[in-house]
């Protein structure tokens, strides 16, 4: 085995072992920051805390990201965002649903207005054409000739009795 | 309400507000079209936020479909467990950079590279600071599952985001 392959043999090794530390240490502080750590492997982490400042900041940086993750602003919906939502549904269900509603149209609806005007005023001229007594046309006018007393013919319950 | 939970979450994964508007309304509509299907075996919001991550997911897919088709011009990351995120471009805008922190842009920035199903884990974690249980009922993945992803997660997050940010300076 040549030297400059021995070289490089020992950097991969050093680089592997590098990356788990450094796993190793991002497992440490994934497992410390959700509380999955014992008693004594917490204790152990807190005075290795203490102790080594480059871990120390290492993980002061891992806290920092993850209460950035946190801090986030929340985002809103559009304030349209619910009438949207209807007007898709009231599109796609082809007015089946969500269909705007005569009542609560800001629009007044005139020709609606107009078509029910006239069958009201249609309905009120029929009823006022319409004769008021209908027992006249179901009266007998034929007239009897022979009840000489009678003016008109007509038939005549007799008077009652006192 | 409810809108404003999907729509923060829809945002977080897709990092674009036009798209988020539109997967949150889509969500809405499913639930509209299938709320009988819904048992009540677990809580509304779980369910909710489970067809949340599913439009998500596929709006992702969709876009990136998309993206590949047209020939995009792709960014290199060099972040193993990064992806290219189509809407990616959406992070570099100067006038939102100028507005906000600098550390909350990176970290956006950073999570909009995560891989697709390693950033819902953070947002439903992280963000929306939900319980391994619940997360898994909406992603349907182990518990295990859910915490080796966030463990990768986060670690390709704080790799992005120390790459870019020096917390000694402050920036």
């Amino acid at each position: 085995m040549t030297q400059a392959s021995q070289n490089q043999d020992q950097q991969s090794s050093s680089h592997g072992l590098l990356d788990a530390l450094h796993e190793e240490q991002d497992l440490l502080f994934n497992a410390y920051f959700e509380g999955d750590l014992t008693a004594q492997e917490r204790e152990e982490f807190e005075t290795r805390l203490d102790e080594d400042e480059g871990f120390r900041r290492n993980y002061d940086e891992f806290v920092n990201i993850m209460s950035g993750l946190r801090t986030l602003p929340f985002e809103f919906a559009p304030d349209d965002f619910v009438d949207k939502v209807e007007s898709r549904i009231r599109r796609r269900s082809n007015g089946r649903f969500f269909a705007e509603s005569l009542l609560y149209s800001s629009r007044v609806p005139y020709e609606v207005i107009a078509l029910v005007m006239m069958v009201v005023m249609a309905a009120a001229w029929m009823l006022m054409e319409s004769p008021r007594d209908s027992g006249l046309r179901t009266a007998d006018l034929t007239i009897d000739k022979s009840a000489p007393n009678q003016g008109n013919g007509a038939k005549e319950t007799p008077p009652a009795k006192p | 309400m409810y809108q404003h939970k999907v729509f923060n979450i829809v945002f977080r994964i897709l990092n674009d507000r036009q798209e988020a508007e539109d997967v949150a309304q889509e969500v809405f509509i499913t639930v509209f079209k299938h709320i009988d299907q819904f048992r009540g075996d677990a809580k509304f919001s779980t369910w909710l936020y489970r067809i949340a991550t599913n439009h998500a997911r596929n709006r992702i897919k969709y876009l990136s479909r998309r993206a590949r088709k047209q020939h995009q011009d792709i960014s290199d990351t060099p972040e193993g467990d990064m992806e290219v995120n189509p809407l990616g471009a959406a992070v570099s805008r100067p006038d939102r950079q100028a507005q906000a922190n600098q550390l909350e842009e990176i970290i956006q920035a950073g999570l909009s590279q995560l891989q697709s199903e390693h950033r819902e884990i953070v947002v439903l974690r992280d963000i929306e600071n939900l319980s391994y249980q619940e997360i898994s009922e909406i992603t349907g993945l182990a518990e295990g599952t859910v915490k080796s992803r966030l463990f990768r997660a986060r670690v390709a997050l704080k790799e992005f985001v120390q790459a870019r940010y020096d917390f000694q300076e402050g920036s």
